[in-house]
């Protein structure tokens, strides 16, 4: 597991051990959103299910919002990865749209099979601590993809982060829509999503095939 | 009009001075959302702004929350309004694509005309005491193009009001994000919800050209 989110750590010493801690913490919080949601957290429970002192995990952690951005960007590090070599592989001759609907049903999975997954992503959308570092990690993803839509799309580089923009801004929310609506199958939410983001795209990369 | 939402208003004061301060409350919040945001929004301020007594403010709301949701209601009944009859002129005949587009250019007036409206769509967007009632608006919203599609392009109830829900889904976001990026010029989401829209309705509303 990649450690990117050193800078928010308060202490870096002693670091087997260390890492051996706040592993647990962040491993206990992913469950406890799971079960419980992220409104029930606070950082007595979570040292608790930890096994961790309350004094150690506040060594690593001010407070909750802390633990829940350091989980953020752990699988920020594993999306960002993922969406790079998407864009390699259609760059290397791969179909665009199975491409981007394999990013999608990887964009889904993050929020379903993951535990906690679905939680965090209301916790992002909720808490006003957290809504910064979804948006950066928005814009990271359409960097990847406007990048694409210069290479292959021809599409000029400030137009190009717009229509990423949007893109991304589509498949997000329509995957937002599992959330609000837990009763139907998220299925329906990815398989729209995909339609929804694919049809969007089309005219910038199918100019030509079009004919 | 179908507007099945009338209902859910409260009985509106009789024309008195009681009705007349209830509206110079939610003028006041309007100026002052437009002039320094939701978050310097205090009840102290608005009642100070409006020129009544706190007491009196207290009389009508119990927090700044209400007041945002009364405003949102307030231009709720319009919109509704005219999204109910774009529906139902595409069903007499009208384009379907010119008369969602149109739709959605109402939409972004809502946001950039009307004083305070682009704060108090981010509240809305960010606060979690006002999720639950925007998720309602698009909801009730959804409804009408899920008639649509119903009764003019034959779908099958359910499908009608996922594909629906997306619909209205994608138009709010790619139109929110001019409240969080300022550098292209509202037009450009604007038209870009538009496009996204309309794309991802092509299929439904035009299965034989776009299979």
């Amino acid at each position: 597991m990649s450690m990117s989110f050193d800078s928010r750590l308060r202490a870096q010493s002693n670091r087997a051990k260390d890492e051996g801690s706040v592993e647990r913490i962040l491993k206990a919080t992913e469950i406890l959103l799971q079960e419980r949601g992220h409104e029930a957290l606070t950082t007595t429970v979570i040292a608790n299910a930890a096994g961790v002192n309350i004094a150690t995990l506040y060594k690593y952690f001010p407070n909750r919002h802390s633990i829940l951005i350091a989980i953020f960007k752990q699988n920020r590090e594993v999306w960002l990865k993922a969406a790079d070599r998407s864009v390699a592989s259609v760059l290397d001759g791969a179909d665009w749209r199975v491409t981007m609907e394999q990013i999608l049903e990887f964009a889904a999975r993050r929020r379903q099979d993951q535990p906690g997954g679905h939680a965090l992503r209301l916790a992002v959308l909720t808490l006003p601590e957290l809504r910064p570092f979804d948006r950066e990690e928005s814009l990271e993803t359409a960097a990847f993809l406007s990048d694409f839509l210069t290479a292959r799309g021809g599409l000029e580089p400030t137009r190009a982060m717009q229509v990423a923009r949007v893109a991304v801004d589509i498949g997000n929310s329509v995957l937002d829509l599992a959330l609000f609506n837990p009763s139907e199958d998220p299925a329906i939410w990815i398989a729209e999503a995909k339609a929804a983001v694919c049809q969007y795209l089309m005219p910038h990369l199918e100019r030509n095939d079009a004919l | 009009m179908p507007l099945s939402y009338g209902n859910r208003m409260r009985a509106k004061p009789a024309h008195t001075k009681g009705e007349e301060t209830a509206a110079r409350i939610l003028e006041a919040t309007g100026i002052l959302l437009q002039t320094q945001g939701y978050d310097a929004l205090t009840t102290n301020r608005i009642a100070e702004a409006a020129g009544i007594n706190i007491a009196t403010l207290y009389r009508y709301h119990p927090n700044k929350q209400s007041i945002l949701i009364a405003m949102s209601q307030r231009n709720r009944a319009g919109w509704l309004e005219a999204s109910s009859r774009a529906m139902d002129a595409v069903l007499e005949g009208a384009n379907w694509r010119e008369t969602l587009e149109a739709n959605i250019d109402f939409a972004a007036q809502r946001r950039i005309n009307q004083p305070g409206g682009k704060a108090m769509r981010l509240a809305m967007r960010l606060s979690p005491d006002l999720q639950p009632f925007d998720r309602e608006e698009t909801e009730v919203t959804a409804s009408f193009l899920a008639k649509l599609l119903v009764e003019q392009r034959a779908m099958d109830r359910t499908d009608a009001d996922q594909v629906a829900r997306v619909a209205v889904e994608i138009a709010t976001s790619i139109l929110d994000l001019s409240l969080f990026d300022r550098s292209p010029g509202d037009e450009v989401w604007v038209a870009e919800a538009k496009a996204a829209v309309t794309r991802y309705l092509a299929p439904h509303f035009e299965p034989q050209q776009t299979s």
